[in-house]
């Protein structure tokens, strides 16, 4: 360490509640502007990326941000559902390659998503170990949720009950775990995917029960009555809370499967035309929606940016004020410091000597307090990984 | 070749920018190894001559020969190199950096040379401040130290870099007797010991003893 910097390191040690209170107003105030960039970056590069990637998504009418958020990113919103019947509709249609989704449920306070296999194709997305969602009680968990919640495949997890204390709400199932996804660094990392039947059947729309002749052999009571070729079976029934190999097929659904609901329909078209095709006809209807996820994405930002154009302004006062601060600190210090600086002066000390000495201890101050915004504002990067899901 | 004289006046003549105060100096010379006095009354000038002779301030006429060299020719930057290098300062006020210990004031003119200090210098410092007996304070802030240890610890650093001529200012001023005699003591055997010239700005006649010659600055300069 050379003379300069030795003598401008002890000073500023020396004076450590002055320095610490520079080094902590210079933190602060490059700390909120660094920090807000760090997180609108990635809050726009998340939002952008995602909705570059899907083309159109459909749902029930109501609150677009609402269904590009929750159809993109899985935040969960309290919106009308469409009909399966509009999936099929649009398959047979053929413009454009049909995922439906099924957001309702949550696994251990994570996401549960069902959906189709052609999900993962459009995603991109591979098994790091074990395979996709194939059957009904199938769970396949994004990379980051495996490791947060701890289980692999093999492993059984109870998905979360809708409503812990409303006995007539379908209780928990048993869901086992056949694949953890590859990472993606997509919200896909954070949630589980599942089969939509098994969706359905957290509903409670569809369930699992022995055959009625089966039923009567083992408890006739369980069986009210049978009327052409109709069966009647008692509440007393305790329908399967598991999905067993052996038990997938007695899984079904007594109503017209048509109506399954859906959270949204994600639409891959061949083209653009077959794009603004469908998103007329179906915007046509008053009933439901279809959105271009890159231009909600766009008003979302600018409402975001304008945010962020408020914390700058907030940013500049806070830096012009610390700079004042730095300053009157700094004048006051060499006041008092006078004699000292005279004394170095008189010593011999080169010309430029003492100027360099001050810019030095100032340039510690700013050095320190850069690089504590600096890992704060990284600390903040690296603690919310997700802004998304705090809209 | 003969050795200049570390320190000669001739003709000098200065007067602040002000105009305030005026100095015609007395010719004078101090040899090697010799130990000079200046004595005078308040306001007579002697701590201008001290700063002449240091290079700080620079005459408007005769010559200031300080270790041979002509200040008043030499550029600034000259003159603080010799003032760093080759002179040893003492204040009345002792002029320590509160931030840094008795051994690193000590070490200062390194560091001001820009220099990390060798383990030389740190040797140096240690035997200096050993012989002025400051060994169990060496790591102690001038803040702790009495004023006779801090005016020992700036007698050291300005014989870290062994100059040839020590200026000193009135250093036993705001000392007590008891003390400023023991700094006194000191400081003229130590530049006895390395044969180092010594010029003392005193006000205090009682401690004239230690000096080979004591240049009177009211006399010198009646008409």
């Amino acid at each position: 360490m050379s003379g300069l910097a030795r003598l401008a390191w002890r000073q500023a040690r020396h004076a450590s509640g002055r320095s610490t209170l520079l080094v902590a107003a210079v933190a602060v105030a490059l700390f909120v502007p660094l920090a807000s960039q760090v997180l609108t970056l990635r809050f726009d590069r998340a939002l952008r990326a995602r909705a570059a990637s899907t083309p159109l998504v459909v749902g029930a009418a109501g609150s677009r941000f609402d269904l590009t958020l929750e159809a993109l990113f899985f935040r969960r919103a309290e919106r009308p559902s469409v009909s399966r019947e509009l999936a099929e509709e649009l398959r047979t249609d053929g413009r454009a390659l049909v995922v439906p989704m099924h957001l309702d449920h949550t696994v251990r306070q994570r996401p549960l998503v069902g959906t189709s296999p052609e999900y993962f194709e459009q995603r991109g997305l591979t098994c790091a170990e074990g395979s996709l969602p194939l059957f009904v009680g199938d769970l396949t968990l994004g990379a980051r949720a495996a490791e947060a919640l701890g289980v692999g495949v093999g492993d059984r997890v109870f998905s979360d009950p809708p409503k812990l204390y409303d006995l007539s709400q379908p209780a928990a199932m048993e869901l086992l775990v056949v694949g953890v996804l590859r990472p993606s660094g997509t919200p896909d990392d954070g949630v589980a995917f599942a089969d939509l039947r098994t969706a359905w059947a957290l509903d409670g729309h569809l369930h699992g029960h022995a055959a009625a002749e089966e039923l009567a052999a083992g408890d006739p009571d369980l069986v009210i009555g049978t009327a052409e070729g109709r069966v009647a079976l008692s509440g007393a029934l305790i329908e399967e809370r598991r999905f067993e190999a052996d038990q997938r097929e007695r899984f079904h659904y007594h109503g017209d499967e048509a109506s399954l609901p859906l959270s949204a329909i994600l639409l891959f078209p061949a083209d653009e035309e077959a794009r603004t095709i469908l998103k007329a006809r179906i915007n046509g209807r008053r009933t439901e929606q279809a959105l271009r996820p890159e231009q909600v994405v766009e008003d979302l930002l600018a409402v975001v940016f304008r945010v962020k154009a408020l914390l700058d302004r907030i940013a500049v006062l806070l830096g012009l004020s610390t700079a004042a601060l730095v300053s009157l600190v700094a004048a006051l210090s060499l006041r008092v410091r006078a004699r000292e600086l005279r004394t170095l002066d008189l010593l011999g000390a080169p010309r430029g000597f003492v100027a360099r000495l001050v810019l030095l201890e100032l340039g510690l101050v700013l050095a320190l307090g850069a690089a504590l915004a600096g890992a704060g504002a990284a600390l903040v990067g690296a603690l919310v990984p997700d802004l998304v899901t705090l809209l | 070749m003969t050795v200049p004289a570390p320190l000669r006046f001739e003709g000098v003549r200065f007067a602040y920018p002000n105009g305030e105060f005026r100095l015609r100096a007395p010719d004078l010379c101090v040899e090697r190894g010799e130990q000079v006095a200046l004595v005078g009354p308040s306001g007579c000038g002697k701590s201008t001559v001290v700063h002449l002779a240091a290079g700080i301030l620079v005459p408007q006429a005769g010559r200031v020969l300080t270790l041979g060299e002509d200040l008043a020719a030499q550029p600034d930057e000259a003159r603080r190199r010799l003032r760093l290098e080759r002179l040893g300062l003492v204040f009345q006020e002792f002029e320590l950096l509160d931030y840094l210990d008795a051994l690193e004031n000590a070490l200062v003119p390194r560091l001001l040379a820009g220099h990390s200090p060798t383990a030389a210098d740190r040797e140096r410092a240690h035997e200096l401040l050993g012989v002025l007996g400051l060994d169990a304070v060496a790591t102690h802030l001038p803040a702790a130290l009495s004023r006779g240890e801090r005016q020992r610890v700036a007698l050291s650093r300005a014989l870290l870099t062994e100059p040839e001529l020590v200026l000193a200012d009135e250093p036993t001023a705001s000392l007590d007797p008891e003390r400023a005699a023991q700094v006194l003591e000191l400081l003229s055997t130590q530049c006895r010991a390395r044969g180092t010239a010594l010029l003392l700005v005193t006000h205090d006649r009682s401690a004239l003893g230690h000096f080979d010659r004591v240049v009177d600055l009211k006399e010198e300069l009646q008409p």
